[in-house]
C-alpha cells in the first residue's frame, strides 16, 4: 500500500535512536559547538552575576551613603551588563553558523542520494513529497539543533545556576522556593501533556487542510467540468474549520498554562515578601539580599517555561528527521556493485544475452531476448507500441536491472561496471527532449566543464542545430525557455543530437521521436543523425525511414521476443511480420498524412 | 478522430466553456453556450478526459463525485457496472470502499479510466464526451464496456474522442481532424471507401491489430 497518510504523522516522542543519529552530524562541528557551551556557560555566568552586585550595591555603599563606591558598582554592572550581550550576540551566531552548516550538508547529502536513487523510486513517491523533505523537513532539523540540544542544555543550566545562585543569597528562601517546584512542575507536566496532543492535532489539520488544497489546485478542471465547487467549497469549509477549533484549542492549552504558572510564580513571590520582610525586620537578610533574591525568582520560571514550550517543536523535529533519514536509508535499486570496474574506454559492443524482465513482476516485457551489436555498427529496432522497445533502452542504462539474463558492454556485464563511468559512454536521446532552464550553450553541456565552447559550436555545427541556433536572438547564449526563443519539436531534436555529440558517447542510444516536422527540418534531422551516428555503435528504435535503411541491421520486437532479424532489404523480401510493419509505420503508400 | 495537435480536445474543453470562445461559435440546443448558465451546461455534460483526474479518497466517493449531492448505493453500482469497474472490485480488499492512494496511484491505468467512466455515468449526463477514454482498457473489456454503453446512452448524445477506429465504427457522424480543420466527415462506410486520411488510417489500424494479434 502507500504511504499517503505519511505527511499526518507530525509528532514523535524523544527517540534515542534519531537523536544519536542526528548528533552524527553535529560531529565535524564539535569545537564550534563546544565553543557555544561556553559562550553560553559565560553568558548565563554575567546573568548571574548581576543581581549580587546589586546586592552588594544596595548592602554596602548605598546603606553607607558611600557615593564613590556606588559608581564603583554602577561601572561593574554596567560591564556585566555589556558582557551579558556580548556573550549573547557570540552565542547565538556560533549557533546559528553550525545549525545552517548542518542544513547544509544535510541537503547536500539528500540531493546526492536522491541522483542516486533508481528511476523506480521517482514512479512512487510524488515530486511534492520529496520537495518537502528537501526544504521544510530540513528546515525542522535545524530546530533540532538549536532548540532541541543546545536551548535546551542552556535552559538547564540556568535553572541549576539560578537554584545555586538562591541558595548563595539566602537558603531559608531558597528552600521556601523550591517548595513550591513540585507544584510548578506538575503544572508544566499536565501542560506538556495537553499541549502535546492539541499541538499535534493542530498540525494533522493543517497538513489535510495543505493536502486538501492541493488536490483541488490540481484538480480544478475536474471539479469544474463536474460542477462540484459548493460540494468540494463545503468540504474544504469543514478541514478549514476543524484547524481552526484545534488551533484554538492549542491556544487555550497556553493560555491556561501561562497565566497559571504567573499566579503560582505571584504566590510563590508573595509568600517571598511575607517571609523575606520579617527576615529583614528580625536583621536576618540585608535588603539587597531581598532584591538580588527576588530578581532570581524572576529568573526561576523562565527556562521552566522554555522547556515545556520547546517539546512541540522537538517533536516535529524527531518526526521530520524520521522522514529525511528514511530517504537517506532507500537504497537505489541499481547499484554499483562494491567491486565494480570503471570503464575508461569502450570498444563499444553491446549484447543482450537471454534478458527477461518485468516492471511488476507480474506481467513479462521482455522474454528471454538475446542480440550482439559489434563495435561502430548500428542496430534499428522496430515494433508495435508495448512490443518492449523502450525497455531495451532502460536496461542498456541501466535504469533498471533485469530479471533474468544478462546485458553486456564490451563482453562484460552491465552491473560490473562502475554505474557513472559506464554511463559516460553511453549517450541517450530521448523522444521528449528535457530542456532545463538556461542557455543553449548550458543546455548542450548541461555542466560539463570539459566541454568548452568550440566543441559545443562544433557539435551544434556537425548535427546541423547550428542553423536554427543562429537564427535565436542572442546565438547560443540565447535563453531556452525564455519567450521568443521557444524551440520547435524537431529543433529541441537536433539541440539533442548535439548535446550526445558534444559528449563524444561511444554508444548512442536512441529513442526516435515519432511527431511529425516539416520537410525541411527532417532532412537536416536525418542528415544530422547519420553524422552522430557515424563510428559509433548505436542502439535506434526507430521511427524514420531512413534510419531503417541504413540501419546495419534491424530486430522486429514482438511482444518482448524477437520475432525477425536482418537487414531492410532481406526482412522486405522475408514478406513476414517486419513487411508489414514496414507498411505501417514507415510507408503509408496510400495517404501520406494518415500515419498513427 | 485525428492526429494529436488536431484540436480534438480543444473541442471539448470549448464545449465544457473551460475557455472563453466568441459569440456565436457553439452552440448547444440551438443555444449559444455563452449564453446558458455555467452549472446547467456543465451539468447537462459527463466527460472522461483525456488527463483524467482522481482524488484520494474511496472509490465509492470517486465515482460519487459526478453525481449532485447524495447519490444513491444503486446508482454507483450501476455505474459501476456499466464501466465494467465492477468486475475489479474482487481485487480490492474494501471493494468501493477501497482508498484509493494519490491521484490513484493504486490503480491501474484502465482501472482509473474505469472508475472516471463511472463518475461519468452516475452522472446521467445529456451529453457524454470520452476523450481516448478507454485507451489503458484492454480490447474485450472495452467491447464489453461499449455494449453496455449503447444500452446506457440510448437518447444521450455521445462524443468520442479516439485513436482506435474500431471503436466509433457505428458513430452516426465522424469528423477527422487536420490542425483544427475538418477534412473529411461521415460515417464509417462512407468514409472507410472514400480513399481519404480516414481510409488509409483505417487500413492501417486493421493491419497493425491483425500484426498485435499475429
Amino acid at each position: 500500500m502507500t504511504d499517503f497518510h505519511e505527511e499526518e504523522d507530525l509528532g514523535k516522542d524523544y527517540d534515542r535512536r534519531l537523536m544519536g543519529r542526528f548528533l552524527g552530524y553535529v560531529r565535524p562541528y564539535l569545537s564550534l559547538v563546544g565553543l557555544a557551551f561556553l559562550l553560553m556557560a559565560a553568558r548565563i555566568g554575567f546573568e548571574l552575576i548581576g543581581p549580587l552586585i546589586f546586592m552588594k550595591a544596595v548592602d554596602g555603599p548605598l546603606a553607607s551613603g558611600d557615593t564613590e563606591g556606588l559608581l564603583r558598582y554602577a561601572g561593574l554592572f554596567g560591564i556585566v551588563v555589556l558582557g551579558t550581550g556580548l556573550f549573547e550576540f557570540l552565542y547565538s551566531w556560533t549557533t546559528n553558523y553550525v545549525g545552517q552548516n548542518i542544513i547544509l550538508d544535510l541537503r547536500m547529502q539528500l540531493f546526492t542520494h536522491l541522483q542516486r536513487l533508481s528511476v523506480a523510486f521517482f514512479d512512487r513517491n510524488p515530486v511534492g513529497r520529496l520537495m518537502v523533505r528537501v526544504t521544510s523537513d530540513v528546515e525542522n532539523l535545524n530546530e533540532l539543533f538549536t532548540s532541541g540540544l543546545v536551548e535546551f542544555a542552556a535552559d538547564l543550566v540556568m535553572l541549576f545556576g539560578v537554584v545555586a545562585m538562591m541558595f548563595y543569597t539566602n537558603a531559608k528562601l531558597a528552600a521556601l522556593m523550591l517548595a513550591f517546584s513540585p507544584l510548578i512542575l506538575l503544572a508544566t507536566y499536565l501542560f506538556r501533556n495537553v499541549a502535546r496532543n492539541r499541538y499535534r492535532e493542530m498540525r494533522t489539520k493543517i497538513a489535510r487542510l495543505n493536502s486538501y488544497l492541493n488536490e483541488s489546485v490540481n484538480g480544478m478542471r475536474t471539479i469544474q467540468t463536474f460542477g462540484r465547487e459548493q460540494a468540494c467549497l463545503d468540504r474544504f469549509r469543514g478541514l478549514n474549520g476543524e484547524h481552526r477549533d484545534s488551533s484554538i484549542a492549542a491556544a487555550f492549552a497556553y493560555s491556561v498554562f501561562y497565566p497559571g504558572l504567573e499566579c503560582l510564580f505571584a504566590l510563590s513571590v508573595a509568600l517571598i515578601v511575607w517571609v523575606g520582610g520579617y527576615a529583614i525586620l528580625d536583621g536576618g537578610l540585608t535588603v539587597g539580599a531581598f532584591m538580588a533574591f527576588w530578581y532570581y525568582t524572576h529568573k526561576f520560571t523562565m527556562p521552566i517555561r522554555e522547556i515545556a514550550e520547546k517539546y512541540n517543536i522537538l517533536q516535529a523535529a524527531m518526526a521530520s528527521s524520521e522522514r529525511v533519514f528514511k530517504i537517506l536509508d532507500t537504497p537505489p535499486d541499481v547499484r554499483t556493485h562494491p567491486d565494480a570496474l570503471p570503464a575508461p574506454t569502450l570498444r563499444g559492443e553491446v549484447e543482450f544475452d537471454d534478458v527477461s524482465f518485468s516492471y511488476d513482476g507480474k506481467t513479462p516485457v521482455l522474454q528471454n531476448l538475446s542480440f550482439r551489436i559489434e563495435p561502430g555498427k548500428s542496430l534499428a529496432i522496430v515494433g508495435l507500441t508495448g512490443a518492449g522497445k523502450s525497455t531495451i533502452i532502460n536496461l542498456l542504462m541501466r535504469f533498471y536491472d533485469p530479471v533474468g539474463g544478462a546485458v553486456r558492454v564490451d563482453g562484460r556485464d552491465v552491473r560490473e561496471y562502475d554505474l557513472a563511468s559506464l554511463r559516460r559512454h553511453l549517450g541517450l536521446v530521448l523522444q521528449d527532449v528535457f530542456l532545463f532552464a538556461g542557455t543553449i550553450e548550458e543546455n548542450i553541456r548541461l555542466g560539463e566543464k570539459s566541454i568548452d565552447r568550440a566543441r559545443v559550436e562544433d557539435s551544434a555545427r556537425a548535427v546541423n542545430a547550428d542553423r536554427f541556433i543562429s537564427r535565436l536572438p542572442k546565438g547560443f547564449e540565447s535563453n531556452v525557455l525564455e519567450r521568443g526563443a521557444a524551440l520547435s519539436t524537431g529543433e529541441r531534436q537536433l539541440l539533442s543530437f548535439a548535446r550526445a555529440l558534444a559528449f563524444d558517447p561511444r554508444i548512442l542510444v536512441l529513442d526516435e521521436a515519432t511527431s511529425s516536422v516539416d520537410g525541411q527540418t527532417e532532412r537536416l534531422i536525418q542528415d544530422g543523425l547519420l553524422r552522430l551516428m557515424k563510428g559509433r555503435t548505436s542502439l535506434v528504435i526507430a521511427h524514420r525511414l531512413s534510419t531503417i535503411q541504413h540501419a546495419d541491421r534491424i530486430l522486429v520486437l514482438h511482444h518482448g521476443k524477437v520475432r525477425e532479424e536482418g537487414r531492410h532489404e532481406e526482412l522486405v523480401k522475408l514478406d513476414g511480420m517486419y513487411r508489414k510493419l514496414y507498411q505501417l509505420q514507415f510507408h503509408p503508400i496510400e495517404a501520406p498524412g494518415a500515419a498513427t | 478522430m485525428g492526429r494529436t495537435g488536431a484540436g480534438k480536445s480543444s473541442i471539448v474543453q470549448l464545449l465544457l466553456r473551460h475557455y472563453k470562445l466568441a459569440d456565436g461559435m457553439l452552440f448547444v440546443d440551438g443555444r449559444d453556450v455563452n449564453t446558458i448558465p455555467l452549472a446547467q451546461l456543465r451539468g447537462a455534460i459527463g466527460t472522461v478526459p483525456q488527463d483524467l483526474f482522481l482524488f484520494s479518497d474511496k472509490l465509492r466517493a470517486n465515482i460519487a463525485f459526478g453525481g449532485r449531492n447524495g447519490v444513491a448505493d444503486d446508482a454507483i453500482a450501476r455505474a459501476a457496472e456499466i464501466s465494467r469497474l465492477a468486475a475489479d472490485l474482487e481485487q480490492f480488499p474494501d471493494r468501493l470502499d477501497q482508498m484509493i492512494g494519490e491521484r490513484g496511484v493504486t490503480l491501474s491505468g484502465g482501472q482509473k479510466q474505469r472508475t472516471a467512466l463511472a463518475r461519468a455515468v452516475v452522472r446521467e449526463p445529456k451529453i457524454l464526451v470520452l476523450d481516448d477514454a478507454l485507451s489503458a482498457v484492454d480490447s474485450h473489456t472495452e467491447r464489453e464496456i461499449q455494449e453496455r454503453l449503447r444500452v446506457f446512452m440510448k437518447g444521450r448524445t455521445t462524443i468520442v474522442i479516439t485513436h482506435r477506429l474500431s471503436a466509433i465504427t457505428d458513430a452516426d457522424l465522424i469528423l477527422v481532424l487536420e490542425e483544427g480543420r475538418i477534412v473529411e466527415q461521415g460515417r464509417h462506410a462512407e468514409l472507410a471507401s472514400a480513399g481519404g486520411p480516414y481510409a488509409a488510417l483505417w487500413k492501417s489500424q486493421k493491419l497493425s491489430e491483425e500484426l498485435a494479434r499475429s
